[in-house]
Formats: C-alpha cells, structure tokens, sequence
C-alpha cells in the first residue's frame, strides 16, 4: 500500500484543475447598430507538461532516469510560450471561421479574447475563448 | 541579535503585505475624439496559493461597461490584467477604461442631391 502513496500524492491534487487566465483583450462594444445577440466559441487542444511527465514516470518505475529524460526534451522545448506544450499549433485558426459562422450577417461587436489554461498537473487543457455579440437589426 | 531579527521581520511583512504585482496583458482599441463620457469597469477573482478552478470571474466585465454606455459605443477600451500575491492569497483583477461615445445620426440626403446622384 506504502508504495502507491507517492502516485496518490502526485496525483489527487491534479484531479481538480487548476486555471490560468493568461490574456484578456476586450474590442469595442457598439451598442447603437441594432440588437445584441450574445455568442461564444471555444476551442481547445491537450497540452502536456514534460517534466511533469518525467517525474510520475520516474516515481512509477523508481528511476530518476526518466525525469533526466524529460529534462533533456524540456530543453528543446524552451523558449517564450504560454501555457503547456501542444501537439496541433493550429487549433485556434479556425476562430475566425466559426465567428461568421454563428453571425453570418458578420456585424460583430464586444468580442472578448480570452486565452486559458486547466492544469491537471502532467497535461493540461490549453484553451481560446472568443465571446462577442452579433448585431442584428 | 534580536531586534535586527524583529526589524526585518516587519520589513518582510510590510513588503508581504503591499502584495507582489504582476502585469500579465494589456491591450488598447482605437480612442475616440470624444472622451467626455469615461467609464471603467473592474473584475477580480480571490483565491487562496492561487489556486483557481475556473475563469468565470471575467463574465460580467462587458454587461458592466455596457450598463453605463446604454445604446452607445464603448471604445478606447484599455484592458489590463493583473496579479498581486499577498503571502499565500492571490487576487486576480481584470480592470477595463473606455469612453461612451454616442455617433451622431446619419444625415439623410435631400431630395433634391438624391435626385442629383441618381442622374
């Protein structure tokens, strides 16, 4: 039983996310071209955290070798960057697409641009959030 | 050797206490002429070693710069999101300035210049 208490350590706090608000950008709301009509889109992609990665790894196989590993393939990961690492660098493109999509009359207004983050301690959820309003007349 | 020990612990604490600040994104949209309406809206969001679960707290940021720009156009809109650590809390605060500019209507041509334009 004693054996599994780390992994339990490691991993009941990362059952409960953890989110990060990393940018929040608010446009102009015009609110005098006819009614309002609230939309939002959300787009997401599976983040991971490679040390994280390397640690459980290592506490699974009680190795430090693993960890070394996840160290090593941190370094290529360095630079400048928000939230985790993800697979598919283009999950956002098609904000844009989907913002006509729900207002095809492509009056849009009050658009809020959120980029978020729910750690759940090896991988994360990396998120784009786009609330506005479509002007109807 | 204790008072130099007292000294610092207050200095530590007030310093704890002013909150440790950080500036996470700051964007502006286009300022008007007009800036004699500015309004200011303001989120945050408490939590205790910064351990948040949700970002829900940022919601109500633009229902509240339109309440006080009702049927009007909000714009020079600052947005600035924040961070201050007080020892083992965190607040988060999302903090909105703008103007409430009310375009003037649209002059309708006379008759007289819409005959014109169509010939």
């Amino acid at each position: 039983m004693r054996r599994f208490l780390p992994l339990f350590l490691v991993f009941t706090p990362s059952l409960v996310g953890c989110a990060t608000l990393h940018r929040a950008q608010l446009d102009e709301i015009d609110g005098q071209h006819g009614h309002l009509v609230p939309f939002e889109i959300h787009v997401s992609e599976t983040g991971v955290n490679t040390k994280a990665v390397g640690q459980i790894a290592s506490v699974a196989m009680r190795s430090s070798r693993p960890s070394q590993i996840a160290n090593i393939v941190a370094l290529f990961q360095f630079g400048p960057k928000t939230g985790n690492v993800v697979y598919d660098d283009e999950f956002a493109d098609a904000v844009a697409g989907t913002i006509l999509e729900r207002c095809p009359t492509a009056r849009v207004t009050g658009l809020m641009s959120l980029r978020e983050s729910t750690n759940y301690y090896a991988v994360s959820g990396e998120y784009v959030t786009v609330r506005g309003y479509c002007i109807v007349d | 050797m204790t008072k130099p020990i007292l000294a610092l612990a207050i200095v530590s604490s007030l310093a704890a206490l002013a909150g440790c600040t950080s500036l996470q994104s700051v964007s502006v949209t286009q300022i008007p002429s007009d800036r004699s309406r500015p309004l200011r809206a303001e989120v945050s969001n408490t939590a205790f070693l910064g351990i948040h679960f949700t970002n829900d707290f940022i919601e109500p940021l633009t229902a509240q710069l339109m309440s006080q720009c009702p049927r009007g156009r909000v714009t020079g809109i600052l947005t600035k999101q924040e961070a201050s650590l007080y020892v083992v809390v965190q607040t988060r605060r999302v903090v909105a300035t703008g103007y409430c500019v009310y375009d003037p209507a649209p002059v309708q041509p006379s008759e007289a210049t819409a005959m014109q334009e169509t010939h």
